[in-house]
């Protein structure tokens, strides 16, 4: 029975490569039997891949207003993709209301047991800043990013840390609730930690509580607007006395949480 | 391990492209540095999460568009002709580039076809990706497609085989 030679369009497909696995096989059994049209597509796969070589193969070093103009951008586009890895998961704490839930699709996976409280989404960046202030670029390199002011009216204050936290590099980063900013310390045994500062969504006090967030020993708490995650490589009795000494007080120490302490009546 | 912000990356083939968009080294670096202050501030029009290089590639691809219709514009209103004619041999800059007898031959294709055959061999460039970058429909992609290839095997074949780089045509400006 004759068959009808291959078309045109369906080999410019397989040399481009978009035909899914089982229309590449079908059009390379077919071309066992037409060599004249194999031998056309073996050039044209040559071609393709002499054109695919010429342009991986840059070799010149890049100019260096090129190379800051892509850092620039890159930054720009991680606080992009950071913002909205905030977003969706205040959502999930919006879900999650008083309770806890795992839920993986907005990458907070929290530890039912760790805390009384539920964790505000801060915590959770917290945790991704470790990882993205570790391999992002140093600051001082390029302007920082145009970001509108607090709406608190002010500066986000940032606890020091301690003598034994060593301030490696720091980067604002856009909240749904306005600028934060992240900073990577490393303390005095050589461990990371990262602390978010930002306004908070809302009023509140909390003293500094514990949780696991995407595996990793947290601390949170909130003065008034202001909240804070601190999260690192460290047990979280450490975070614990790193997170209370720093706050910035009066904090009520030791004592077990009331929920009206240090809310303003009246 | 590349994430999908990261542009470093990528810039050795958007040179490479907008060598092929300009067919000069220096208007190529030049017009990548363009690209990338555009793409700055168009930063918001990026998908987090997605892949950056298709993003970057149409962005150097407008830019290339409104560069060219200025450039045209300007030498119009001064009383000059700025059309290329088509198959014209590349100019003088590019012979400082090491190019093999394809790609010399595939410098020498008029704009269109030129940019679409270099965009579609990238590795894992869609059809319907590269019709965007180029803001085209597939259709017309395909079948200009077809044509490049037309055009440039001829090319190939005419021009036989290991042959320098012909002569300048005289460009008229």
């Amino acid at each position: 029975m004759p068959t009808e030679p291959i078309s045109d369009v369906d080999l410019q497909a397989y040399v481009d490569g978009q035909l899914d696995m089982p229309g590449r096989i079908e059009i390379e059994r077919r071309l066992q039997a037409e060599p004249e049209a194999a031998a056309r597509v073996m050039e044209e796969l040559r071609l393709r891949d002499e054109v695919r070589l010429f342009l991986a193969e840059e070799a010149e070093p890049m100019a260096p207003a090129s190379v800051a103009l892509a850092r620039e951008l890159s930054r720009r586009l991680r606080a992009r993709a950071n913002g909205l890895r905030l977003r969706r998961a205040i959502a999930a704490a919006v879900l999650i209301g008083a309770g806890w839930v795992a839920h993986a699709e907005f990458g907070l996976l929290v530890d039912q047991v760790a805390a009384a409280h539920p964790v505000p989404a801060l915590a959770a960046e917290a945790t991704a800043a470790l990882d993205w202030l570790q391999v992002g670029a140093a600051v001082g390199e390029v302007p920082p990013l145009p970001l509108s002011a607090p709406r608190a009216g002010g500066k986000v204050p940032i606890p020091a840390l301690g003598a034994d936290a060593h301030l490696l590099r720091a980067e604002l980063v856009p909240t749904p609730d306005g600028p934060g900013m992240a900073s990577l310390y490393r303390l005095g045994g050589g461990a990371l930690v990262s602390l978010l500062a930002a306004e908070a969504g809302s009023f509140g006090v909390t003293w500094p509580q514990p949780a696991t967030v995407n595996g990793r020993p947290t601390v949170f708490w909130q003065t008034g607007p202001f909240a804070y995650a601190l999260s690192g490589e460290v047990p979280e009795a450490e975070l614990l006395g790193i997170a209370r000494r720093a706050a910035p007080g009066p904090w009520p120490e030791f004592d077990p949480p009331s929920p009206t302490e240090g809310i303003p009546h009246g | 391990m590349t994430a999908p912000f990261d542009v470093e990356p990528h810039l050795g083939v958007l040179r490479r492209y907008a060598l092929v968009l300009t067919r000069s080294p220096d208007e190529a670096e030049d017009l990548l540095q363009d690209a990338l202050v555009r793409a700055i501030a168009a930063a918001g029009t990026w998908r987090p999460g997605s892949d950056a290089r298709p993003w970057l590639l149409s962005i150097l691809h407008n830019t290339h568009v409104s560069r060219r219709r200025r450039r045209q514009v300007e030498a119009a209103a001064a009383h000059e002709l700025a059309l290329e004619p088509p198959a014209m041999a590349p100019p003088r800059q590019l012979a400082r580039v090491q190019l093999g007898q394809t790609m010399t031959a595939l410098m020498r294709l008029p704009d269109d076809q030129r940019e679409v055959l270099t965009l579609v061999a990238l590795e894992g460039m869609a059809y319907k990706d590269a019709a965007e970058i180029l803001g085209l429909p597939t259709g017309t992609l395909m079948s200009r497609l077809a044509r490049a290839r037309e055009a440039l095997r001829r090319a190939l074949d005419g021009d036989g085989a290991g042959e320098a780089e012909r002569p300048d045509l005289r460009v008229v400006r």
